[in-house]
């Protein structure tokens, strides 16, 4: 009811013709980058990564006036209603469209991986950046490798809002540790939005599934003496065996030999990747302008 | 409590809504084609600090809204925060601008409900404010409050933190799930796994003891919308700073209506490395998000105050940064105004 009323006034203030906002309508074009990742990936407990895919679904993106983005940004001063995948291993720049508003101050963003929630669905709807991603914001491939060990593995993770969750606000917002302040001139010649895929898989903990295990009595039926796969009978007694490595396989505690590890939701990597897309490291924002 | 809480949120609702409509009259009142000159005349403003009531009253289990729908109960004993650093400005004319500076320290435990009124601001030119205030470091000359014992003061101060925050988790049937990486639980005996395959141990009453940086500006505030409060000539006008006791089990980091949240607490037990029954600063530190079996799906962390977030430690400095709210339920954005020295 009060912000009936209160839009009510608003009105009534504007029709009297007083305000002069002064702005003025812009386009600007946005471009997506990402981040050449040329060593491996360090990340948990020793374990070196090297990437060979990953692909982000990008957008919706609102530039807001305000400190804070979210639900205290009702009307965005810039936004991107597009998606688009970004191959984040890739540092050229696409164009990705335009960013359309009104000149002002900009000092906090806030954008979807892809999939946006909206007050008015129920569920949140898979744009087509993540469309094009089988429904998810980001497919992450690429091989582990500690000591002896050499895992292929395969993310894929839907981020969205749920409904025990915000439904209607982005998913990822500028945080107070965020530096981000800009005035919209129309002098901007691109938004360059820049991915750096390496601090995504930087918490993995790939130790989570490797063991250096042997049968024993009603303990699992297949575990892994490091690359190799011992079937183990109720007694504990090793029923076959054999070694994963020289056929191009990994051993993976619980499930054997397997050609890659792809993480369920459940696993300590999908949150792990999930945590540092929406409260890790930021994508860097670039303006450029006309000399 | 729950009946109490709910009659709490319609006496909210309804002074939100008649601030609001005096707020929309103020307006109207002076709204005029010079656009940036207040009213004559003036008036002052009394500044509540406020408790929400599940400091005062703790949370309880259960399905409703406000409850904690995992099973634990959530009880504080001392809930000690530096407020202060009053700063309010004339919506139309930003250079206008009043200061109360005092922080105090106080424990919210024994904030009566009507408010506690530590600030005044005088002579303040009639037409709207914008209203900010700060849970400051107590470092910095902050002053003791009667609810707070001199040894618990000394600890403010000394380590300039922003809260101290004493409490317990207790559940008949509770468990600790720590990540299996970084358990130490001795001799305990295992009771179940978790759904991430951690494995339980029995641990039904759990403390706490939390002393915490989380400096932190607040504002500008707004109720519905509506920024801040208004002055009418020759008026004394009261907003409330209110600091609420329960984002620490929220599901996320709400940035309006808290309303689709989840609070929930098993995470909290599960930082329980050793499974001696308190949770400590050191064990929060050792654990990222990810190795929680419960940060899940049912978690949305993407509204977090402090980027990278690494450690739960981390997260409940994250969660503290974002309690201070205006006259209950109004929102006041955090850390987005830099404030004068």
């Amino acid at each position: 009811m009060t912000r009936g009323v209160w839009a009510t006034a608003l009105a009534l203030i504007a029709a009297t013709g007083c305000i002069d906002t002064g702005q003025d309508q812009v386009s600007i074009p946005i471009r997506l980058a990402g981040t050449s990742v040329a060593a491996p990936v360090s990340s948990a407990n020793g374990w070196s990564i090297e990437l060979t895919r990953a692909d982000l679904a990008f957008g919706p993106l609102y530039l807001c006036p305000g400190y804070q983005a979210g639900s205290l940004c009702d009307t965005a001063r810039m936004e991107w209603i597009e998606t688009a995948v970004v191959n984040a291993l890739d540092p050229e720049v696409d164009d990705a469209g335009a960013l359309d508003g009104v000149t002002g101050p900009v000092r906090s963003w806030m954008y979807d991986l892809g999939i946006a929630s909206l007050l008015t669905q129920q569920r949140p709807e898979p744009l087509s950046a993540a469309q094009a991603l089988d429904g998810n914001s980001v497919r992450i491939e690429g091989v582990a490798s500690k000591g002896p060990h050499a895992m292929p593995f395969l993310i894929e993770i839907p981020i969205q809002q749920e409904e025990a969750t915000e439904i209607g606000v982005s998913v990822v917002r500028k945080s107070g540790s965020d530096r981000f302040e800009h005035v919209i001139t129309g002098n901007e010649t691109a938004l360059t939005v820049r991915f750096d895929p390496g601090p995504w898989v930087r918490d993995v903990d790939f130790d989570t599934l490797v063991e250096n295990a042997s049968c024993t009595p009603g303990g699992p039926t297949s575990v892994c003496a490091d690359s190799r796969e011992l079937t183990c009978s109720a007694t504990g007694a090793i029923e076959a065996e054999r070694d994963c490595s020289p056929i191009g396989l990994a051993c993976v505690r619980g499930r054997g030999c397997v050609d890659r590890v792809t993480f369920t939701p459940e696993s300590q990597a999908y949150r792990a990747v999930k945590g540092a897309l929406v409260a890790g490291t930021r994508p860097s924002f670039e303006w450029s302008s006309a000399p | 409590m729950k009946g109490f809480i709910n009659r709490r949120k319609e006496w909210n609702m309804n002074k939100q809504r008649l601030i609001g409509i005096g707020s929309i009259l103020a307006v109207l009142g002076i709204a005029g084609c010079a656009g940036d000159e207040a009213g004559e005349g003036s008036g002052n403003l009394t500044v509540l600090l406020e408790s929400e009531d599940t400091i005062t009253g703790g949370l309880d289990p259960g399905d409703e809204t406000e409850n904690i729908k995992d099973g634990w109960q959530v009880r504080y004993d001392k809930f000690i925060v530096a407020v202060g650093d009053v700063e309010v400005h004339l919506s139309t004319d930003e250079s206008v601008d009043a200061h109360a500076e005092a922080v105090f320290v106080v424990d919210l435990k024994t904030v009566p409900e009507s408010g506690l009124p530590l600030w005044n601001l005088t002579n303040l030119r009639t037409g709207r404010w914008e209203f900010n205030y700060a849970t400051p470091g107590a470092g910095d000359g902050a002053t003791r409050h009667e609810s707070v014992a001199q040894a618990d003061f000394d600890q403010m101060r000394t380590n300039d933190l922003t809260y101290l925050v004493v409490g317990n988790l207790s559940k008949a049937d509770g468990k600790s799930c720590p990540p299996p990486s970084l358990a130490v639980p001795g001799t305990a005996t295992p009771s179940g796994m978790n759904a991430a395959g951690h494995t339980c141990y029995a641990n039904t009453a759990i403390t706490f003891n939390f002393g915490v940086n989380a400096e932190t500006t607040f504002g500008p505030c707004e109720v519905d919308g509506i920024p801040g409060f208004s002055i009418a000539d020759g008026s004394t006008q009261t907003v409330a700073g209110t600091i609420h006791g329960d984002h620490i089990v929220f599901n996320g980091f709400p940035e309006g209506d808290e309303g689709g949240i989840l609070r929930r607490a098993q995470w909290l037990a599960d930082c329980d490395l050793n499974l001696d029954g308190t949770v400590t600063k050191q064990e929060l530190e050792a654990i990222a998000p990810s190795a929680l079996g419960e940060i899940d799906s049912r978690y949305q962390l993407g509204g977090s105050p402090i980027t990278p977030l690494n450690n739960m430690w981390q997260y409940v400095t994250a969660q503290l940064k974002t309690q201070g709210h205006m006259n209950g339920e109004g929102e006041c954005p955090f850390d987005g105004m830099a404030h004068e020295d």
